[in-house]
């Protein structure tokens, strides 16, 4: 593994987590279920 | 006397209401609930006793069957046309054969589908005349539509096939596909219109919910809350099903055959007949889903029979077979890597692929309520155990079937890498971005899950949909990122035919399997309704309106499975047998 | 060679399946029996008994109202302290007694959701709990009568439902005898006079949306005030087409107030088309 893959890794990994974390959040709200930023129940 | 009496309504009605309802069939006629007939509610001994004859063995073993054999006749066109169309992008030669090989097996299917629908039209009307009154009283003029769709289906069909030669080349091989894809609506069209009675049996809409009598259209019956979820089920179901059988047929010839061309040959259908198969397999579970979740939303009563109540182990069962099912495909393509060089590099990781499997086949087995004797409840204390209890509940069995489907997706994924070595610059950031995707992915469907425990009920249930959004983007991202990966990418040689003999068993387990779990679902579709014909309508009183035990059940899928399996060998014995020819042995052999 | 081995390794495949069927606990589950609920003599402990049967049998309470958390579960819980303290809550507007509370949460159960098991997304204001005396639970009043006595016996109380009368037939509803009303005072509203004689059981009134009854809409201008009197009073003397006689009480005349007869009048006077 080379040092392009392991930047490519970690940059993703911080894009991946925003992407999911936003759609939980959304997902939930979206459901009528009120969730905070902690994503647990409001 | 009285069941003759029942006919006789029937004709009668069927005759008075057909002729005006042709015209008014698409029409609204809404009137006042009081003035309209309600639905009958024949009492025990309405029923026509005909023999000793079991009239809900009967129905059950020819709706069955009818529904295999349809479910067959449904998918080989969709696939056919879908390969057809490969054949033409890719311009190997291979797909439109295969296309052509599959519609033969397709020609002698059907009529047999046909001949077992129309039984089960004559079983229905004979033993259940009340109910199929009343469902000609709801939907009218539609069952005239479902036959002209019929001919227009024998149609599209005979079309298709026999032309495929004439239409081969250039514009007229356009024609021939807008044909199939006339063939494929108009099919599909079938099924749903089938599809409408079925799920107004369990979910009535478009009729007085007291009375029962027909206030609404033919559309809004049809357009009951569970047609489209069922639409969406079976024909993702179809695709599935069609391909493991055609699969399974694939794994025979390769078996049987000796010349290595016609083993390759048939190595490579097997291929991409299975992955047909899984592809339309991955989305099942999420449309059974919806499936469950659109019943619940309709009748919580309905909702928890199935998987809270006398239904429930049914659902264990199905586990079973999943992963029965997901541990064949699995397997098939491990066994599959070792066509390529690079593919035997990717075995390392099978093993943790198949931890994963085999973990997640074993939390989805695992029930919430044990099977104990008192003595044993009063040793454990409950009947559920303290540490694997929680894994019967709905989080622990989604983020299994999740990860199971992640992990099947990996499968895939390596064995479309591994005739492919990557050549453009954009490889090695794609393949980052790829394990940071299935990293992230994974814990958030692991997170959800563990999420469901330490929440109330409704934000539990609501998790799931997390879970199978997470799953979604892991393999369209993984599919879009990959795709753009390998732009350009050196070709391995892939050594088709180089396929161990037991691989193939695991492509006959996934036809075996998928009949008996469609035969399961089946029983468990119609058992929802328990002691109804049509839901909160119209009762069933008929002797046999009782649930039976589990192993009954089974056991009647069984024979069903096995009389399904033996018109399948007889279906494809009759394909090959149109291509033999006797040798003529009147002309004698000359050499030279 | 090919073909048997292939039949045999599919045979033996479905037998697996077939044989894990016939391992798991074997269950029938017969249909309910079409009698009626059993009527003539009986005394409160057989009517609690029979009521306790219901709840775990043909009324099918115990498929949701049990430890798995999709309602609340009656059997464990203390019944005592949950129904003093709903009762005692100002923000809860339903009937003030034990056995109407019960009733209310049987037939109408979104009257009042216990927070946390509303349906999904409706913030608790709609219960997924179907109506027990409508399809498909379709219990008869004898029945919901034997399994309010078996919770109020189940909540230490002593049950204050009328035994069921030797009638072959279900009777019709009745409103609640020998009850803590005997002796209250006359409901001083329209919605207590509706809630007191259970007039939304079986019309859709005050969002019930019950339909025994005929829909009381425009009914000001169809009978007038006159007219709406009479049908109380004396509910067979026109029978609304579609509908049966002799469900609707007999006996509003001799248990209502005249107060609480214009009060209901009053209300219905004003019900809009």
């Amino acid at each position: 593994m080379n040092t392009k893959q392991i930047l490519a890794i970690l940059i993703g990994l911080a894009l991946w987590a925003a992407y999911f974390y936003a759609m939980d959040r959304y997902i939930m709200n979206a459901q009528g279920l009120p969730v905070g930023y902690d994503l647990m129940p409001l | 006397m009285r069941h003759q009496r029942s006919l006789a309504f029937v004709a009668l009605a069927a005759g008075a209401m057909l002729l005006p309802e042709i015209v008014r069939a698409a029409g609204d006629m809404a009137e006042a609930a009081a003035n309209l007939p309600p639905a009958p509610q024949p009492s025990r001994a309405d029923y026509p006793q005909i023999g000793g004859l079991s009239a809900r063995t009967v129905a059950w073993g020819l709706a069955q069957m009818h529904l295999f054999l349809a479910a067959f006749v449904l998918a080989v066109p969709l696939f056919a046309i879908a390969t057809e169309f490969m054949g033409q992008v890719t311009g190997d030669r291979r797909f439109d054969d295969m296309a052509h090989e599959f519609m033969k097996i397709t020609m002698a299917a059907y009529s047999l589908t046909a001949l077992v629908g129309g039984s089960l039209a004559l079983a229905l009307f004979l033993f259940y005349p009340q109910l199929m009154g009343y469902l000609l009283q709801v939907f009218r003029g539609q069952v005239l539509i479902y036959a002209a769709l019929f001919l227009l289906e024998s149609v599209t069909l005979y079309i298709y096939y026999y032309s495929w030669d004439a239409l081969r080349y250039g514009n007229r091989k356009w024609v021939h596909m807008s044909i199939g894809l006339g063939l494929n609506t108009v099919g599909l069209t079938l099924m749903f219109v089938a599809n409408a009675w079925a799920t107004f049996m369990m979910s009535p809409a478009g009729v007085d919910f007291t009375t029962g009598a027909v206030t609404g259209s033919v559309w809004e019956a049809t357009r009951n809350p569970l047609w489209n979820p069922l639409n969406l089920h079976r024909f993702l179901a179809n695709i599935a099903y069609g391909g493991a059988i055609v699969g399974g047929y694939a794994a025979y010839m390769f078996l049987a055959e000796k010349d290595p061309v016609k083993k390759a040959h048939y190595d490579w259908m097997g291929y991409t007949s299975n992955f047909i198969a899984i592809l339309g397999f991955l989305p099942l579970p999420f449309a059974g889903y919806w499936l469950m979740a659109e019943i619940y939303a309709y009748s919580q009563q309905m909702g928890i029979t199935a998987m809270g109540g006398i239904l429930a182990w049914l659902f264990i069962i199905q586990a079973v077979l999943i992963g029965t099912i997901m541990l064949a495909a699995n397997y098939y393509l491990w066994s599959g890597l070792m066509r390529t060089e690079r593919g035997a590099a990717y075995g390392k990781y099978v093993k943790y692929i198949m931890v994963v499997i085999l973990g997640g086949f074993l939390v989805w087995v695992t029930p919430h309520s044990l099977i104990l004797t008192p003595q044993e409840i009063q040793y454990l204390g409950g009947t559920q155990h303290k540490l694997l209890g929680p894994l019967g509940i709905m989080p622990a069995k989604n983020t299994a079937v999740n990860l199971m489907l992640v992990f099947t997706f990996l499968s895939f994924q390596m064995f479309y890498r591994s005739s492919r070595k990557p050549t453009n610059k954009f490889a090695d950031i794609g393949n980052g971005l790829i394990i940071a995707l299935y990293v992230i992915g994974i814990i958030n469907i692991v997170g959800a899950g563990i999420y469901g425990y330490i929440t109330p009920t409704v934000y539990k249930v609501g998790a799931s949909v997390p879970q199978v959004i997470s799953t979604l983007t892991i393999i369209v991202g993984a599919v879009i990122i990959d795709l753009f990966r390998l732009r350009g990418a050196e070709p391995e040689k892939v050594h088709w035919g180089r396929m161990t003999e037991r691989s193939q068993y695991a492509l006959f387990v996934l036809p075996v399997a998928f009949t008996w779990l469609m035969g399961l679902m089946g029983y468990i579709r119609s058992s929802l309704r328990t002691n109804w014909h049509v839901y909160t309508i119209m009762k069933d009183n008929s002797p046999e309106a009782y649930i039976p035990t589990i192993g009954q059940a089974g056991n009647t899928i069984t024979v069903i499975t096995l009389v399904f399996m033996a018109i399948m060998v007889f279906v494809f014995w009759l394909s090959r047998l149109g291509t033999t020819r006797q040798k003529d042995p009147s002309v004698r052999e000359t050499i030279g | 060679m090919t073909f048997l081995r292939v039949m045999v390794f599919s045979v033996l495949t479905l037998l697996a399946f077939t044989g894990f069927a016939n391992l798991l606990p074997q269950v029938q589950s017969d249909a309910p029996s079409d009698e009626e609920a059993p009527t003539g003599a009986m005394d409160m402990p057989a009517f609690i008994a029979y009521g306790e049967s219901l709840f775990s049998g043909a009324g099918t309470c115990t498929l949701c109202h049990n430890d798995l958390g999709r309602a609340p579960d009656l059997l464990q819980m203390d019944l005592r302290a949950d129904f003093e303290e709903r009762l005692a809550d100002p923000k809860y507007g339903g009937p003030k007694d034990i056995e109407s509370y019960i009733r209310e949460s049987l037939v109408m159960p979104s009257a009042y959701v216990v927070p946390g098991f509303g349906k999904k997304g409706s913030n608790d204001t709609e219960s997924p709990m179907p109506a027990a005396n409508k399809p498909p639970i379709d219990l008869n009043d004898v029945q919901m009568d034997a399994i309010i006595a078996f919770l109020e016996d189940l909540a230490g109380y002593e049950p204050t439902v009328a035994l069921p009368s030797g009638e072959e037939t279900a009777p019709p509803p009745e409103p609640p005898a020998a009850t803590a009303d005997q002796g209250a005072p006359a409901a001083t509203t329209a919605e207590e006079a509706i809630d007191k004689y259970f007039c939304a059981a079986c019309h859709d009134l005050l969002g019930s949306e019950a339909d025994l009854g005929p829909d009381l809409r425009g009914i000001g201008a169809r009978l007038g005030e006159g007219g709406i009197m009479v049908a109380i009073l004396d509910p067979n003397a026109e029978i609304t087409e579609g509908y049966e006689p002799d469900i609707m009480p007999q006996d509003f005349a001799q248990q209502m107030s005249a107060s609480e007869l214009k009060l209901i009048t009053d209300y219905l006077m004003n019900l809009p088309e």
